[in-house]
């Protein structure tokens, strides 16, 4: 089960739910580790203060704003969450829209809310009033001390969160040809007619990951030239044989193309 | 002003045959923090280090590791991760069209828009016919080294291209083990009430970010040698099923007072 990322609550009108959000994206890419070339060790980042050159761990970081060349203010996370205190605790829709409204080249990532205890059923109530009446939720959260517009959603009574791009983050469209064209109505007529017949259901396993597929390839032929090397950690340990490891790239593969 | 083409290609549907270009269609507008060390206000650098030797590891002698099995690795060098990269294809073959209502926005990616690259009539034919229809045509392209599948849309007489997500990289509803709980019908007609009470158009324009300009406001106070106040957030009380009637009520009273 997907972990929570983020827990507070969402509020619509007067109405306070508390949730939890976990990712809607599980990403599907084969993990690739860096290496160190002479001796296959894998290596590990590491942050070096310029000053005292020491490897800084993430509690003892902060973030600074480069006023001029090597001069900076640091501000801390609590900084930026005190510029809205709310924003970073609660996700208060300001205005609902029709979902089919937002220009799809909007949306950012996406993320799914759960209920926690005593939420069930204002939760359930939400999704189904969203879904019934095809609008969206829309509200300025923070999370990760990063502002975000985001559309609040329903489907099959889950509410989702997608981030939308704010409205000084989107390109214009003006000059891009044709501008002004005006159609043809019988070759409109014609084109509605083929695209009709041609409507299958959308179908999402479709969509496989061809640049992972090409990787898996890459790395199988790898393997059948110049086998597998053990990193230090692994030194004298006995290698897979060749079989073995087609065996893991294949099942990886059949993972890419969904068919397991 | 658009921004200049990124990519230029033809496309095929049915018997329609056009030339196109892709245009970045956002951007991101954000202040940009560098990290330093709470301590001494040292800049931090990433540095790559070997863990078997605890040494620095310039850029030329780092590989790419498929782990096999634990600490065993399949070496790929530069040139094998070039030689996995796609080819470009500039031939964008529509297949065929799906509803659009099916592809939910936790399913796209990212998206450009599209110009035509002649005169324009079968552009403006296709996104008048996908408009009419509300269908989008699932198709294939390849730029910049990778491959894209995707969806061919149109809004308001513009056509558009949208990078779907890869197979398995949605998570499904039915996975998140939601509790049954339905929603009582008088409680629902509140709601949706209540919803269509606080209900507008959607007008990217109404929709800045002015977290940016209050950032750097904030900058700007502390290099003055200002402390800012830190402000706890308030923590909201959970409406509870007894009260969710009322509060609804409550809650149209006031959207409609608005």
């Amino acid at each position: 089960m997907a972990r929570g990322i983020w827990s507070g609550t969402i509020s619509f009108g007067l109405v306070t739910i508390p949730v939890r959000l976990v990712s809607a994206l599980v990403p599907n890419r084969p993990e690739l580790t860096m290496l160190h070339a002479e001796d296959a060790a894998p290596l590990e980042r590491r942050m070096i203060c310029e000053v005292c050159g020491e490897d800084v761990p993430p509690r003892e970081r902060v973030r600074g704003f480069e006023i001029e060349e090597g001069r900076h203010v640091p501000i801390t996370d609590r900084e930026l969450e005190a510029l809205d205190p709310e924003k970073s605790r609660s996700i208060d829709v300001e205005s609902f829209v029709p979902l089919a409204d937002i220009d799809p080249l909007l949306f950012g990532r996406s993320w799914h809310l759960k209920p926690e205890s005593g939420g069930e059923k204002p939760y359930a109530l939400l999704a189904e009033a969203l879904t019934r009446t095809g609008r969206a939720g829309l509200a300025r959260f923070v999370l990760k001390a990063r502002e975000r517009l985001v559309a609040l959603w329903a489907m099959d009574g889950a509410l989702v969160l997608s981030s939308v791009r704010f409205g000084d983050e989107r390109l214009s469209e003006e000059g891009l040809p044709p501008e002004d064209a005006e159609p043809d109505p019988d070759a409109v007529d014609d084109l509605v007619d083929y695209v009709e017949r041609a409507t299958r259901p959308f179908e999402p396993e479709a969509l496989v990951d061809e640049n992972a597929l090409a990787l898996m390839r890459q790395v199988r032929r790898k393997l059948e030239e110049d086998g597998v090397e053990n990193a230090p950690q692994a030194k004298g340990r006995r290698k897979p044989s060749e079989k073995e490891a087609k065996a893991r790239i294949d099942a990886r593969m059949k993972r890419l193309r969904g068919e397991d | 002003m658009v921004r200049s083409p990124i990519f230029r290609a033809e496309l095929e549907a049915g018997k329609l045959r056009f030339p196109i270009a892709l245009h970045t269609a956002v951007r991101r507008e954000r202040v940009r923090f560098h990290l330093l060390h709470e301590k001494d206000g040292g800049r931090l650098r990433r540095e790559m280090v070997c863990s078997a030797e605890d040494e620095p590891v310039p850029a030329e002698e780092r590989v790419r590791g498929w782990e096999a099995r634990e600490g065993q690795f399949v070496i790929l060098e530069r040139e094998d991760l070039r030689a996995a990269k796609a080819e470009t294809d500039r031939r964008i073959e529509i297949h065929h069209f799906v509803r659009v209502e099916e592809l939910d926005p936790r399913r796209i990616a990212r998206g450009w828009r599209l110009s035509a690259g002649d005169g324009g009539e079968g552009y403006a034919a296709l996104a008048a016919a996908l408009s009419r229809a509300r269908r989008a045509g699932i198709c294939r392209w390849a730029f910049r080294g990778r491959v894209r599948r995707g969806a061919l849309c149109a809004r308001g007489g513009r056509l558009r291209l949208l990078a779907l997500r890869h197979a398995g990289e949605v998570v499904a509803v039915d996975d998140l083990d939601l509790p049954e709980t339905e929603a009582e019908p008088d409680h629902l007609d509140a709601a949706i009430d209540l919803i269509e009470a606080m209900s507008d158009g959607f007008d990217p324009s109404d929709w800045i970010n002015e977290r940016q300009k209050r950032i750097r406001e904030l900058v700007q106070r502390k290099a003055a040698g200002e402390e800012p106040e830190l402000e706890e957030p308030e923590e909201k009380t959970p409406t509870t099923a007894e009260a969710l009637r009322e509060t609804l009520r409550e809650s149209l009273e006031r959207a409609k007072a608005a």
